[in-house]
């Protein structure tokens, strides 16, 4: 053995890895435990939902949105079911009710997905308490989630034209439980982590990415405000009823590890303050445009095209759908930013250790169902 | 004849505690953790879920065991048994209740009653590393066990150091390497942890990184390595290593009472046998509790953080403390 082969270290980190969040594959060329050089390898989890969309009817495309990002099906499902309003141009005519109760359905899931964001990070950094109390706030959120559709993981809630089924009066009073109970809960979370002399240390200066670099790699989301810049398509691009609700967009300079999870942090209470706001504005009303409450009455939008965009937990989700005037699309293209994210991984891990690799991946968010499609 | 007839007993007696002590060990860490977690923990099996450490022994005899084709088959085999051999013997010379004055001298509660105790216990808990780092290297060029022996190699030549820096200074005071003679010395003074909090500090510190516990379980850190050093390994091979590591808790912490709490000695109802007893039990369950509250409570620590630590904060202060502990003893400062 010459002395050039004993350098370095090829390791194989995945697809099967408890800390790659799913199948990422990295392929890490270590010089002693320091990281040379990363190759992210995706796809393990290709289901080919784009070519599906081809030969689907838009209603039938609808619960796919959902495997997306299984962990945010809730958003997903609005993303879609914008791009779709924008291309039939209905935009306008989506009943306010609707959109409200989209508005809390979309900000009770970026809690829930936050919250397994949170758990799962301080997993892979070794702290193992935060996860059982993180899902212990989530069964709430899913138990909400189940009374108003029916399903824990998939909801095929948010459809074309407003919502499937209106929310109940139980769902009401556990969302106002939640919202009492949740602020106290997250202090925990802060205890056992935000002022953690180790938490800092694995956390702070790690994985650093500044404003630039962020912009360029196409970062999005949680991910893009913890390197400073401050952009959150539900303030900027307003969709849905987001302008009419006061909410901040928390944002830290650092652009390390620290600063994401800080992000995310904040985010969870400012979605607690739209919820407040959404349970005094609501109005009554319909929850479903007429034309659109048959599932079986084909769509057949003009030829033509869309882009839906919405500010997703893991960052920017994008439909982009061409339409030849038939019931099924012509083309359709996800901007998933997980996948965005992978390919921003080697840049920030570089130089760094094979500790910090699960700290940058857990801050990052992934989850592949979305990468992969 | 009767001393070798009493070291077989003693022999047997101590393995059969120290086994039973191991296989309850891995109920109260799932049961204390699951309370903190908002959990329940294993309880179908037996009372509360009692019997849940035998089944799991049970289950592992019998898992296949594997070997890969690749390894070197002696060393790996020879790692677990290296493992399990020097913990057990490092518990044979730990006293396990005060001793006690018979017609025909005194009785002492610990297999082998050496005057170099301490030395034995850190002859031994060096050579334990060697288990980690066999098992490792012989997993046949599989990376995850090789960086995880890495590790270990690493941490146990800083953290072991430490730990003997420390526990100089109770040794300096009471003039005595035997554990029994320096809880006697600790019975005229206070305890040593009043003369030596700093000496008691590091070797707290020390402590968890020489166990291979969190916040310093690096080299076997599940998230990152995958369990580092024994992935390779299966069936009871693989229940060897924790089962040694949970015996290193228990040594470390006995270690600790009796060098730094005074043993079985108590502030009040001290004296006789079975004070002693309660007050020793009392004083090492609370560290071995410590060991899993941090479990429950901590991140881990980065590889170069975890040297940090050691070469750069804890050996400096270390080696400090002993030049104190030997100028307080020259002088003959008022409480040394």
């Amino acid at each position: 053995m010459s002395s050039s082969d004993i350098r370095t270290l090829e390791l194989n980190m995945g697809p099967q890895h408890p800390s790659t969040h799913g199948v990422l594959r990295l392929v890490l060329r270590l010089n002693g435990e320091k990281i040379e050089h990363t190759t992210p390898i995706v796809g393990y989890l290709h289901r080919g939902f784009e070519k599906m969309a081809e030969n689907m009817t838009y209603q039938q495309f609808n619960p796919i949105t959902d495997r997306l990002n299984y962990i945010t099906s809730m958003n997903n499902n609005l993303t879609y079911a914008m791009a779709m309003e924008k291309l039939l141009g209905v935009e306008d005519k989506v009943p306010e009710r609707a959109q409200y109760i989209r508005v809390i359905v979309a900000e009770l899931n970026r809690i829930g997905s936050h919250l397994i964001w949170l758990g799962t990070h301080a997993l892979d950094i070794g702290a193992m308490t935060p996860y059982f109390y993180c899902f212990r706030e989530r069964e709430m959120i899913v138990d909400m989630f189940e009374e108003i559709s029916g399903a824990r993981l998939l909801y095929d809630y948010v459809r074309i034209g407003g919502v499937a089924k209106d929310i109940t009066a139980k769902f009401m009073d556990m969302l106002k439980e939640f919202i009492k109970i949740f602020p106290e809960r997250q202090k925990e979370y802060h205890t056992l982590l935000t002022k953690n002399r180790i938490w800092l240390k694995r956390t702070k200066d790690v994985g650093v990415i500044n404003a630039e670099d962020a912009i360029n790699w196409g970062i999005s989301g949680p991910a893009l405000r913890g390197s400073g810049i401050e952009w959150d398509l539900r303030k900027k691009k307003p969709y849905a009823v987001y302008s009419e609700l006061n909410f901040d967009i928390p944002y830290y300079p650092e652009g390390d590890v620290y600063a994401r999870y800080l992000v995310r942090m904040d985010e969870m209470l400012q979605s607690i303050r739209i919820l407040e706001q959404c349970i005094n504005k609501i109005p009554e009303g319909p929850y479903m445009m007429d034309e659109f409450k048959k599932v079986s009455k084909p769509i057949k939008p003009p030829a033509g095209e869309s882009y839906g965009y919405a500010e997703n937990p893991t960052g920017e989700l994008g439909f982009y759908i061409i339409s030849e005037g038939k019931n099924k699309p012509y083309r359709m293209k996800i901007r998933a930013p997980s996948f965005v994210h992978a390919y921003a991984l080697p840049f920030m891990i570089k130089g760094s250790l094979l500790s910090d690799v699960v700290a940058v991946i857990g801050s990052l968010d992934f989850v592949f169902g979305e990468s992969d499609r | 004849m009767s001393i070798v007839i009493w070291g077989i007993i003693k022999f047997i007696v101590v393995l059969s505690i120290v086994s039973v002590y191991v296989l309850f060990m891995t109920w109260f860490d799932r049961k204390v953790i699951a309370r903190m977690q908002n959990r329940v923990g294993p309880k179908l099996i037996g009372f509360h879920g009692l019997w849940q450490p035998l089944a799991d022994a049970i289950k592992s005899l019998w898992k296949e065991d594997t070997v890969p084709d690749k390894s070197y088959k002696f060393m790996f085999w020879l790692a677990p048994i290296i493992s399990i051999t020097t913990a057990f013997a490092i518990s044979f010379v730990i006293p396990f209740a005060p001793p006690i004055k018979t017609a025909s001298g005194i009785f002492h509660f610990s297999v082998a009653h050496l005057n170099v105790a301490i030395l034995f216990v850190f002859a031994f808990l060096g050579l334990s590393s060697y288990g980690v780092l066999y098992a490792g290297i012989s997993s046949g060029g599989s990376k995850y066990p090789f960086i995880g022996a890495q590790r270990e190699g690493a941490q146990m030549i800083s953290y072991e150091i430490i730990l003997a820096l420390s526990i100089l200074n109770p040794i300096l005071m009471s003039q005595s390497l035997n554990f029994e003679t320096i809880v006697a010395a600790q019975t005229h003074h206070l305890w040593y942890v009043f003369y030596q909090p700093v000496a008691f500090i590091t070797y707290l510190i020390a402590m968890f990184a020489v166990a291979g516990k969190v916040p310093f379980d690096l080299p076997e850190a599940e998230s990152e390595i995958c369990c580092g050093y024994f992935v390779e390994y299966s069936g009871m091979k693989m229940g060897l290593f924790p089962f040694a590591q949970y015996i290193v808790v228990l040594v470390l912490s006995a270690i600790m009472v009796l060098l730094f709490l005074g043993g079985w000695t108590g502030p009040f109802w001290s004296g006789g046998f079975f004070a002693g007893l309660i007050w020793y039990w009392i004083k090492v369950a609370f560290f071995i509790f410590l060991f899993t509250w941090a479990w429950a409570t901590f991140p881990r620590y980065r590889y170069d953080q975890l040297m940090d630590i050691g070469w750069k904060i804890l050996l400096p202060i270390a080696v400090l403390n002993i030049f104190w502990t030997g100028f307080a003893l020259t002088v003959g400062l008022p409480f040394f």
